[in-house]
């Protein structure tokens, strides 16, 4: 079993193509077929010498999904190729496009020496290190979404810090330099938002939003949430274009906020209320239907369609695997449908990702390296791909 | 009675954390102290307290976990102690539940937990010291959930790396030691 701790080891960032598909540009396969050296006059071509040569990897498809953890492949799920990483690490898309940005601690001596921590920028088609950045520090801790973003306009790098104070780590990707240090006392869990700046969950149940500019400031919301009696998944979701995020609450409240300078934090709803069940109270002994999962929400932005992973639990039973998912429409607060994960599907899984196209596509990775690609419209499992890793799913928003 | 406890609790945490650390880390520990200021109240041994319901406390406690916990293993993820554990016990790697393996750095620092004793049903704290300057031990792997939050509250997140204020801050393995009785 793995566990946010016990990823280290374990290592990658793998993309795969859920599709089948031909080569990426400039990719061959090295082998050619005897039949392609004879002409149709029976004479036969000399193949010439192969010379070593690198693929490249091309521009990342919405049906692409980039599994941490682990890398692989099957025999339809094709993988495209692996952004370096350690279970520690943490990945963010560049909204440019361009890059792929890794936050990564390493040690001089492999286990020992001296500690670096540095910002790595990876070409978004040869998946080359073309920088290296390095910074004071970040939270070593696996599979988390927000503890790496890039700002809206894809000129900062935020990363996590605490040691053990919290802190935010500024990173120019222009200059390619380390730019400053925010404290933010007692918050975590990035979400960026439109005007280029970053809202942060805090431990009192306030949202704190930090303007950047030549000194950030910093202003907080007043209490939402309770932090310790009912708390928000760390891997809730925002919508980069829009600045709207949905928060899931462990008990299965969904807080939608409108990010910004002065954030908008809209009515907390009841998913539960939404199936027609009675709310949610979070309390011992008490079953009912609960998120669960280490990222348990996934949205469509451009429907607003929510899915969620749910199980029959109960209180702390957060990181319970799925039995069903849900799928809710944000818009007008109600269920769409309940999806039975049965057979091999029921119990094992924990992430969820959908694909932002058109043609939707739902991934869900957990136990056993597994990831499954369903169809977003009938949940039909389109193929299994083994040795993924079981990790934080990432998709891209075009 | 419950002040009292607290109180040794609170100074052999002081203790602790003055013979290990250096000015600049008390500093930094300072900090995460006042982040959890808010946090420690709303606690289950707290609320038990706040609602005058002493001897149902263990009772408001339960969970799925408290329910089928055992006294008997530690080597097993069910061991009473695990409730808020996540990570390799390090009891299955050369050490015990509260003493890290040989060659490993005993960090000074910890999330906490509130795990009911089948044995007793008394609620007790527990520190989740994470064992360090070795690589992953990789043995007995487990991952229980009681009372654990999310990062933005860390006193209660198991998934950190709580190897903080050590020199290397290589993840080994975890403990559960026993602080002290909440009643």
């Amino acid at each position: 079993m793995l566990t946010a701790k016990t990823a280290f080891r374990v290592a990658a960032m793998a993309a795969l193509a859920l599709t089948p598909s031909g080569l990426a540009s400039g990719q061959t396969n090295g082998i050619a077929s005897p039949l392609q050296h004879v002409s149709p006059t029976g004479a036969v071509n000399i193949p010439q010498a192969e010379v070593p040569q690198v693929s490249n990897l091309a521009p990342v498809q919405p049906h692409w999904v980039f599994v941490n953890r682990g890398n692989g492949q099957d025999d339809t799920g094709k993988m495209k190729g692996m952004v370096n990483m350690y279970g520690q690490d943490s990945f963010s898309f560049d909204p440019l496009g361009k890059n792929f940005y890794v936050a990564q601690t390493i040690w001089s001596k492999l286990d020992r020496g001296t500690r670096q921590d540095s910002l790595l920028v990876y070409d978004a088609t040869t998946l080359k290190l073309t920088a290296e950045v390095p910074i004071p520090g970040r939270m070593l801790i696996g599979n988390r979404t927000h503890n790496l973003v890039i700002t809206n306009d894809g000129k900062k790098a935020l990363i996590y810090n605490m040691q053990p104070s919290s802190s935010v780590n500024v990173v120019d990707l222009e200059k390619h330099t380390f730019e400053r240090k925010i404290e933010l006392p007692g918050c975590a869990t990035m979400f960026t938002d439109t005007v280029n700046g970053f809202s942060a969950l805090c431990s009192n149940g306030t949202l704190a939003t930090v303007a950047m500019g030549a000194t950030p400031t910093i202003t907080r919301s007043a209490p939402f949430f309770s932090g310790t009696e009912d708390p928000i998944f760390d891997t809730s979701v925002v919508d980069r274009k829009t600045g709207k995020a949905t928060f899931l609450s462990y008990s299965g409240m969904i807080t939608p906020v409108t990010l910004g300078a002065k954030p908008v934090i809209g009515t907390p709803w009841s998913l539960q209320q939404a199936a027609s069940m009675r709310k949610v109270v979070y309390s011992p002994l008490d079953i009912a239907w609960m998120p669960g999962g280490r990222q348990p929400i996934a949205v469509h932005h451009a429907t607003g369609r929510i899915y969620v992973l749910m199980h029959k639990g109960e209180y702390w039973g957060m990181w319970e695997p799925a039995e069903e998912i849900w799928v809710l429409d944000g818009n007008s607060r109600k269920l769409i449908a309940r999806h039975v994960l049965s057979g091999e599907l029921k119990g094992k899984f924990g992430n969820i990702a959908v694909s932002q196209d058109a043609n939707l596509q739902i991934y869900i990775s957990g136990s056993g390296g597994l990831t499954h690609v369903l169809d977003g419209q009938t949940f039909e499992k389109k193929r299994t791909i083994e040795n993924s890793g079981g990790g934080i799913l990432y998709t891209v928003q075009p | 009675m419950t002040g009292i406890i607290i109180d040794r609790i609170g100074e052999k945490l002081v203790r602790r954390l003055a013979g290990h650390t250096s000015r600049r880390g008390i500093l930094s520990r300072l900090g995460l102290a006042l982040a959890a200021a808010p946090v420690f109240p709303v606690l289950p041994i707290s609320r038990a307290n706040a609602q005058g319901k002493s001897n149902t406390r263990g009772e408001n406690a339960r969970t799925r976990f408290t329910a089928n916990a055992q006294t008997k293993d530690d080597t097993k993820c069910d061991y009473w102690r695990y409730c808020g554990i996540d990570g390799n016990l390090c009891s299955c790697c050369g050490g015990g539940p509260a003493i890290c393996p040989p060659g490993a750095v005993a960090s000074t620092t910890s999330w906490v937990g509130t795990c009911i004793n089948p044995d007793d049903s008394k609620t007790y704290l527990i520190a989740y010291r994470d064992c360090c300057g070795k690589p992953q031990c990789g043995q007995c792997t487990c991952d229980n959930m009681d009372r654990n939050t999310q990062l933005y509250v860390p006193q209660t997140n198991n998934d950190i790396i709580w190897c903080f204020g050590l020199d290397n801050m290589q993840y080994h393995c975890s403990t559960a030691a026993l602080v002290g009785a909440v009643q």
